[in-house]
């Protein structure tokens, strides 16, 4: 699974920056007609390409409703995570095998890019469901480190 | 590219010898008693060979996982009944889709990586916990299994029966009873499958991929669903969640000129709903409405002239009029609100897919039917064609994994991708080609080939 080519809504500065984390999901009946895609920046923001956008419904919760596809600000984490996160890249998620499909009429539904402190990126995809173990370590490292409240609802 | 298929995986039920019939499948026995039909014995004396298949006994119960890699199960066949018993054991592990510890939210699926980093966008403290509780699981899990094997047992039992194409032989049938046995959180000897369920919100509003993740034997299988995939297929439905449905409108009021948009709609419809082979197993009902405004006959006569110019589109799109049925609603049950205005177009029989069903015909070895728009089949950067289905699914036409084995049970037609209301592709009816496994374990546990679906 290729890194997203879009870059729709990213701010000029992170353009051509490498993100330390991509996470990327291929289209499907249940998920959405539209790629989903997020990453992590050196800066702590991360962002979201999809085809809808966070609003505020009329609950007072977060709902998501169709929008153009694009990257949108949706988090920030505090910055002084950032090292567990490349911690955890450099260490268990780097040891995760790539693994192609294992048969031709499989494509690759889901894929991770992790960004090495060494300047390596190491690719990890799956043809399913999936999710190694390591892949959520980084995950919820994100998620742990990001900041309640650090992007507004509706942004 | 077609799958390669494989060699058939066979392994006898563990802790069973062969021929032995399995607790489970004994305890079966009572419920389906008359059910089936026992053979002719009249012509017992005449054909030896009839004769010893009907002693022979029980054929199984063997732990089988059909030629095409996916799925598993084991089946058992009785000619004294005339019953193909096929079990499906698991475990289930109920799983909260969210979980908030020190102030943030954490997804345990990547699918609700999204979810997470919404949550975590809430300030207030009681909002946090509103949002959470959509992610939990309560006190349902026990009516959430029996309604999910309910579900499988009644979408995949008794649909067709089977029977021995051979001179003789007309009088022994198999009829075909599934039985999913799923244990909460208790993983047990010779379980087929162990199925996670994360808790997501009602709404759909965030959801997790259901899939199932094969071994290419007939143990230790994976399946990864939502908590929404119990759901009946009514359900679904009346939440908008067919994708057998579609609509085009609103029209100008008084009006039944195509409105603006609704080319863009029937272009991706036309796309996703190719009729591959021209068989007509994806019929069109073009159903034309109109506001409450006016009389009602009026109205009846507004919503025909509305279906007939989607009609007339539809035709200009290559469909064929033996594939579409027009009709009008008029006004019946609208408003003066402009959304009745519109017409809808259903395929088949409109209903969603339980997607639980769906999941367990994988576990019967069956692949998609579904058309993938995404599909590039000759690598050149551009899918196929387009449309808005997407997923593991196939180009239109393409062969389904399990095309021959549909085939060999007599289906003449196989078993192709294409978008229409069967279980294998966007909605929940069970065809003939959708026994091809079922047949195939027929075949595999009595060694006779001749075993044809009726």
């Amino acid at each position: 699974m290729n890194p997203v080519a879009e870059t729709e809504g990213l701010p000029a500065n992170l353009v051509d920056e490498a993100p330390i984390w991509e996470s990327t999901t291929a289209p499907s009946l249940r998920l959405g007609a539209t790629l989903r895609a997020s990453r992590l920046y050196g800066d702590g923001t991360m962002y979201t390409y999809s085809s809808d956008r966070r609003v505020t419904g009329p609950s007072g919760l977060p709902q998501r409703v169709a929008a153009p596809p694009a990257w949108r600000l949706d988090g920030r984490i505090r910055p002084e995570a950032l090292a567990t996160i490349r911690a955890a890249i450099d260490d268990d998620y780097s040891a995760v095998a790539e693994r192609t499909p294992s048969r031709a009429s499989d494509a690759v539904r889901r894929g991770w890019r992790g960004l090495r402190t060494d300047g390596r990126v190491h690719v990890v995809q799956r043809e399913d469901g999936a999710v190694p173990g390591p892949v959520t370590a980084v995950e919820h490292a994100i998620q742990r480190a990001m900041v309640p409240g650090g992007v507004p609802m509706d942004n | 590219m077609k799958a390669q298929r494989k060699a058939p995986s066979t392994a006898p039920a563990q802790s069973l010898a062969p021929g032995q019939a399995t607790p489970r499948l004994d305890a079966l026995s009572p419920l389906v008693e008359g059910f089936g039909q026992a053979a002719d014995t009249s012509k017992l004396a005449a054909d030896p060979e009839l004769t010893a298949f009907l002693r022979h006994g029980a054929f199984g119960p063997l732990a089988l996982t059909p030629p095409t890699g996916i799925g598993g199960f084991t089946a058992q066949y009785s000619p004294a009944t005339g019953q193909l018993l096929i079990l499906i054991q698991g475990s289930i592990d109920f799983i909260d889709g969210l979980a908030l510890a020190g102030g943030v939210f954490t997804a345990d699926h990547s699918d609700l990586d999204q979810a997470a980093v919404d949550g975590n966008s809430i300030v207030d403290p009681a909002m946090r916990s509103l949002f959470l509780a959509d992610f939990q699981w309560g006190e349902e899990q026990t009516e959430w299994v029996a309604t999910l094997q309910g579900n499988v047992e009644s979408t995949w039992s008794q649909q067709f029966s089977f029977m021995v194409d051979k001179p003789g032989w007309e009088g022994v049938l198999a009829s075909v009873l599934v039985d999913a046995d799923i244990a909460q959180g208790i993983c047990r000897p010779g379980d087929h499958v162990a199925v996670s369920t994360y808790k997501v919100p009602d709404s759909g509003a965030y959801d997790v991929g259901a899939f199932v993740g094969p071994t290419g034997q007939p143990t230790g299988n994976t399946m990864t669903l939502s908590s929404r995939d119990v759901r009946r297929s009514e359900q679904a439905t009346a939440d908008g969640d067919s994708l057998l449905q579609r609509s085009v409108g609103p029209f100008g009021f008084d009006r039944a000129a195509l409105p603006s948009g609704g080319r863009a709609t029937l272009d991706a419809f036309a796309a996703d709903f190719i009729d591959a082979n021209n068989d007509l197993t994806n019929p069109v009902t073009i159903i034309g409405r109109a506001s409450s405004d006016g009389s009602e006959q009026y109205n009846i006569d507004l919503g025909q002239r509305r279906a007939a110019t989607v009609a007339s589109s539809l035709r200009g799109r290559g469909f064929s009029d033996l594939r579409v049925t027009t009709s009008s609603a008029g006004e019946e049950g609208a408003s003066t609100d402009a959304e009745w205005r519109r017409v809808d177009l259903v395929v088949g029989d409109g209903q969603a897919q339980s997607v639980g069903s769906h999941e367990f015909g994988h576990m019967l070895g069956l692949g998609d039917h579904y058309d993938n728009a995404g599909t590039d089949s000759d690598g050149d950067g551009v899918a196929d064609r387009g449309g808005t289905i997407d997923g593991t699914g196939q180009s239109a036409g393409s062969l389904a994994d399990h095309d021959q084995l549909a085939r060999d049970i007599g289906v003449v037609g196989g078993a192709i991708h294409e978008n229409n209301d069967n279980i294998r592709s966007l909605g929940h009816n069970v065809d003939r080609s959708n026994y091809a496994t079922v047949g195939w374990a027929l075949q595999t546990l009595t060694g006779m080939p001749e075993w044809k679906v009726l």
